[in-house]
């Protein structure tokens, strides 16, 4: 069984591909925790950890993901957690670089089908235990 | 003909086709975008009577809300627009102006629209991120420095904080030597969506429609050329709704702001003249343009039969409309060009008073100069070039218009139905109804799209590797750190106590019935800040948390 | 994580041991079983919320956790799997995401992957779990599917049922189950005018049974009304610890732990053998000598 957890952070409120995701990675038979709009960083976190999730799913469109995200990524550091994270909203390309490099294993955008989603999750985890 | 030989001869003619389609069958997506079949031809037996089309500029203003549209003057072409600082936004106003827009529109940053100051730990990286930045007075003089108040209409998206934005324009206008009656514009001041759709709300619903209902009445008495409400569906629709929802729910949302105005004793009558309307415009060129002759109809309906409203002008459904955003495509984003140009034709052939054209690059980020000089031109070729501008309302008698707004209406009206039913819209919110709704039909539309059933062109079809090294506007990122360095510099030069006597005069009238306007113009004169004003009332109504519905 | 380190974090309060802890209860309860019986419990009071969907249930709780400032509680949020794809969407959070980052607050959430009564197939591994954490209290917010929520009862110390005015409860509370369960009913939506109505005719029925069922009005979204719910909690549990009635209780909730850890086994039992080879009595003489062969 794979535990996803899908997170906004900080003001965006526009959670219609956060929504549509979460329903569909349910419907990939995953277990998904949704936390709502408005996360804190801290909140994200802590609830991934708590939540002991395999991998944490965060949507942002507003701009602000070069603050959120390193943030996050650092919380989570410091906490000796490591949760892989994947991204999707509204990110240009150069940025999309810069995550990868601190880690994020991937950026969805614009178009992206929910299938190839499923199929990447799922596809990371049976390589993770071979 | 008469009805019967049409008929007749009908049955014949669809008889024969449907042999020839043994040879030729129909195939792909016949469906209405709410999943109805699409007829395959529609004959004047699918017309209702002509009371129901009537005439442009009376009830039941099926066919426009004046007799001469377009004829008389152009809609207003009115782009949306704001990142940043003030300065840079203020910029591109004026370039805007001189390029031949007639009004202004105002996007204001994420902690702007959720009252909170741009150091507050909350606004970390969205400063100036989706709009400009406004911490107080300071900000929005500079936002209109050079820009003649009394010669231009301003529409503000500001929603849970549209009370102070309202109040700081009425300040700067003062500083200019114009006076309050005679500003020209609208605040968007629709919370209901917020809930439903876009996310921005502060407080729960029962404070945020007081301080609603205290701007309805302080502008019916001190600011008649002002629109006090943009009642919206576009965000309702760019969430997932379908053309029938949007009308449905944008009109419940317009139900429950009647009522609320009733009940604070104003005359529908005369509060009914200064609502507005804000709907999405979509591909579906037909269905779009039967949609907005709906609402119309509709609205015209309820304002009549519900609020026994008597005053021609106060049954007007009068709206702006935005070309959708969520159906551009990132991939090819020429193609979005044309598009919107479909989209913003449907607005025009569907008698739209002003329009905001969505640029070729939106998909990526916030448009360049280029980008939104296109967009701009989408709507003065259409107005100057196509022809349809010369005739009112020229799609009516349609068969297939005409049947489509028909069943627009018919449906639409079923979920308002439903919606009195659940006790009105508030109830309908806070029981998830509407918002469900919403989330089951974005959900059942990426399924058709990731099934073919639906085509974008350019993703699922026709798609083809590109070179993505597109220019695309870049937002500084030094500029949270500028921005803050003016919050602090507006902080120390004020005087404090005359803010923290202006914020426990808010205190005082929040907690009673009294209208808040007053105390928040006079706070916003003695430069308090957004983040302090907000906060204040915050401690006094609480904050909105979000259902658990998904 | 090891076993012994997962008990060292445990006794050492680390949140992440016993996130790792919790996991373990779901993936591999017989495992989680063994190393629950390397600690001495103190009983926490564990609560079950109860009520149809749409009453309030988050929001109670997101309330509860509002008003109790001192107390170290755990929460177990659980919502349905999806029968067809085996997913869930465990959304009880999002109500309670102000309290994430709280020190004395554990929020977990669990799907119900297949158990009856809108609970989890490792919920007494769960709970035991969170008390070996050292909780005082442990709050589970069940599915809420109203009437077949009864099994709830053998799990939690105390049962309270929510109901509300605009939930249809009142044919609800008529039907037996809900009478029998309820150690505590909440009437919830204080503001909605029905809400009296409602009060009234619960507290008429109460009068006519056996049982003298406390009966408190909240309004869980503006916290009104919590801070008597929570005195009652207290004073309920300060009771039933002194009358021999939580005794009873988790006596009872053993047995319920023995008899769903037995049928677990069943289950894993039945799954692998070819059901069509047997008829009744074959195939159940068959069951019981495996069964034994594993003890």
């Amino acid at each position: 069984m794979i535990r996803v957890m899908i997170s906004k952070p900080g003001l965006d409120g526009h959670d219609r591909g956060a929504k549509v995701i979460a329903r569909a990675l349910r419907d990939g038979g995953m277990e998904v925790i949704y936390t709502g709009i408005r996360q804190t960083p801290e909140q994200i976190v802590q609830a991934a950890i708590d939540e002991d999730v395999d991998i944490l799913g965060i949507s942002i469109l507003s701009g602000a993901h070069m603050k959120l995200i390193p943030k996050i990524l650092t919380l989570l550091k410091d906490k000796g957690s490591n949760i892989p994270i994947f991204v999707g909203g509204i990110i240009p390309d150069e940025d999309v670089n810069e995550l990868k490099k601190m880690g994020v294993i991937q950026v969805y955008g614009p178009g992206t089908r929910t299938s190839e989603v499923i199929e990447e999750i799922k596809r990371y985890f049976e390589h993770a235990n071979v | 003909m008469d009805k019967e030989e049409i008929e007749k001869k009908y049955k014949e003619w669809n008889d024969r086709t449907n042999s020839l389609t043994k040879k030729y069958p129909e195939e792909g997506n016949l469906k209405s975008s709410w999943s109805e079949d699409v007829k395959r031809l529609y004959t004047p037996l699918d017309v209702s009577d002509y009371s129901e089309i009537g005439f442009p500029g009376e009830y039941p203003y099926t066919r426009g809300v004046q007799n001469t549209m377009y004829r008389g003057k152009l809609w207003t072409m009115r782009q949306y627009a704001g990142f940043g600082t003030a300065e840079e936004s203020n910029k591109r106003y004026k370039y805007l102006l001189e390029q031949g827009q007639s009004g202004l529109s105002i996007a204001f940053d994420l902690p702007t629209q959720i009252g909170y100051d741009s150091d507050d730990p909350h606004s970390l990286g969205e400063v100036g991120k989706v709009g400009v930045a406004i911490d107080s007075l300071t900000d929005m003089e500079t936002l209109f420095e050079g820009i003649p108040l009394d010669k231009v209409s301003t529409s503000m998206t500001i929603n849970s904080t549209a009370s102070v934005l309202l109040a700081m324009y009425i300040a700067v206008g003062e500083k200019q030597g114009t006076k309050r009656d005679k500003l020209r514009g609208t605040i968007q001041n629709d919370i209901l969506k917020e809930y439903i759709a876009r996310g921005t709300y502060i407080y729960p619903p029962k404070p945020s429609m007081r301080i609603i209902t205290n701007i309805f009445e302080f502008c019916s008495k001190e600011m008649p050329l002002w629109n006090t409400i943009s009642v919206s569906g576009y965000h309702i629709r760019e969430a997932g709704a379908d053309a029938v929802q949007e009308v449905a729910f944008t009109l419940a949302d317009g139900i429950e702001y009647v009522k609320s105005a009733i009940s604070a004793g104003l005359d529908p009558n005369v509060f009914g003249k200064r609502l507005s309307f804000f709907f999405a415009s979509h591909n579906n060129l037909l269905e779009e343009i039967a949609k907005f002759r709906a609402a119309r109809r509709m609205w015209a309906k309820i304002m009549k039969e519900k609020f026994n409203v008597t005053d021609p002008e106060a049954l007007k459904l009068r709206f702006h409309t935005q070309t959708s955003g969520s159906t551009l495509t990132a991939q090819q984003p020429e193609n979005n060009i044309v598009r919107v140009t479909i989209q913003a034709l449907a607005a025009v052939l569907g008698g739209t008073q002003s329009l905001h054209t969505n640029s070729m690059d939106e998909a990526l980020a916030l448009p360049t100069e280029d980008s939104v000089r296109t967009a701009l031109r989408t709507q003065q070729i259409i107005g100057y070039e196509s022809g349809v501008a010369k005739t009112v309302d020229p799609l009516a008698g349609s068969y297939y218009v005409e049947s489509l707004t028909d069943e627009i209406e018919k449906k639409a009206f079923e979920y308002i139905k439903r919606i009195d039913e659940i006790g009105g819209m508030i109830n309908a919110i806070e029981a998830g109804y509407v918002q469900q709704e919403i989330s089951n039909s974005a959900y059942e539309y990426q399924k058709e799209i990731e099934s073919k059933g639906q085509i974008i062109v350019g993703v699922n079809e026709f798609v083809m590797t590109e070179n993505n090294q597109r220019v695309t506007l870049k937002v500084n990122d030094d500029l949270e750190k500028k921005q803050i360095e003016k919050l602090n510099k507006t902080r120390s030069k004020r005087d404090l106590q005359l803010v923290k006597n202006s914020l426990n005069k808010l205190r005082e009238v929040a907690k009673t019935d009294g209208n808040i306007m007053y105390p928040i113009i006079d706070a916003v004169r003695v430069y308090a800040t957004i983040g302090e004003i907000s906060n204040t009332l915050r401690e006094i109504f609480g904050e909105y948390k979000e259902s658990v519905l998904i | 994580m090891f076993e012994s380190k997962i008990v060292e974090g445990i006794k050492a309060g680390e949140r992440k041991a016993l996130a790792s802890l919790l996991s373990i209860c779901e993936d591999d309860p017989e495992k989680a079983n063994s190393i629950l019986n390397s600690f001495e419990r103190r009983p926490s009071h564990v609560v079950g919320i109860t009520g149809s969907p749409g009453v309030g249930k988050s929001s109670l709780i997101n309330a509860i956790l509002n008003g109790s400032k001192e107390k170290k509680i755990g929460v177990i949020a659980i919502d349905p799997s999806s029968p067809f794809t085996g997913g869930a969407l465990l959304g009880d959070r999002i109500r309670m995401q102000s309290h994430a980052t709280s020190e004395n607050f554990f929020i977990r959430s669990f799907a119900s992957r297949g158990a009856l009564g809108g609970l989890s197939p490792s919920i007494f591994e769960a709970c035991n779990a969170f008390e070996a954490f050292g909780m005082d209290m442990i709050l589970i917010e069940t599915v809420g599917v109203g009437q077949s929520d009864i099994e709830i009862a053998n799990v939690a110390d105390t049962v309270v049922v929510l109901l509300s005015a605009d939930g249809g409860d009142e044919v609800q509370m008529m039907k037996a189950g809900l009478m029998e369960i309820a150690d505590i009913f909440v009437v919830n939506k204080a503001d909605n005018i029905m809400s009296r109505n409602l009060l009234s005719k619960l507290k008429a029925t109460i009068e006519m049974g056996k049982k003298e069922i406390p009966v408190f009005m909240t309004n869980a979204i503006q916290d009104e009304g919590v801070d008597e719910l929570l005195k009652g909690l207290d004073e309920r549990f300060k009771t039933i610890s002194m009358d021999g009635t939580l005794e009873q209780r988790r006596k009872m909730r053993f047995f319920d732990h023995v008899r769903s850890s037995v049928r677990r086994e069943i289950d894993m039992i039945m799954q692998k053998i070819d059901l069509s080879e047997f008829d009744f009595y074959g195939l159940k003489k068959k069951v019981m000598e495996e069964l034994c062969k594993r003890s």
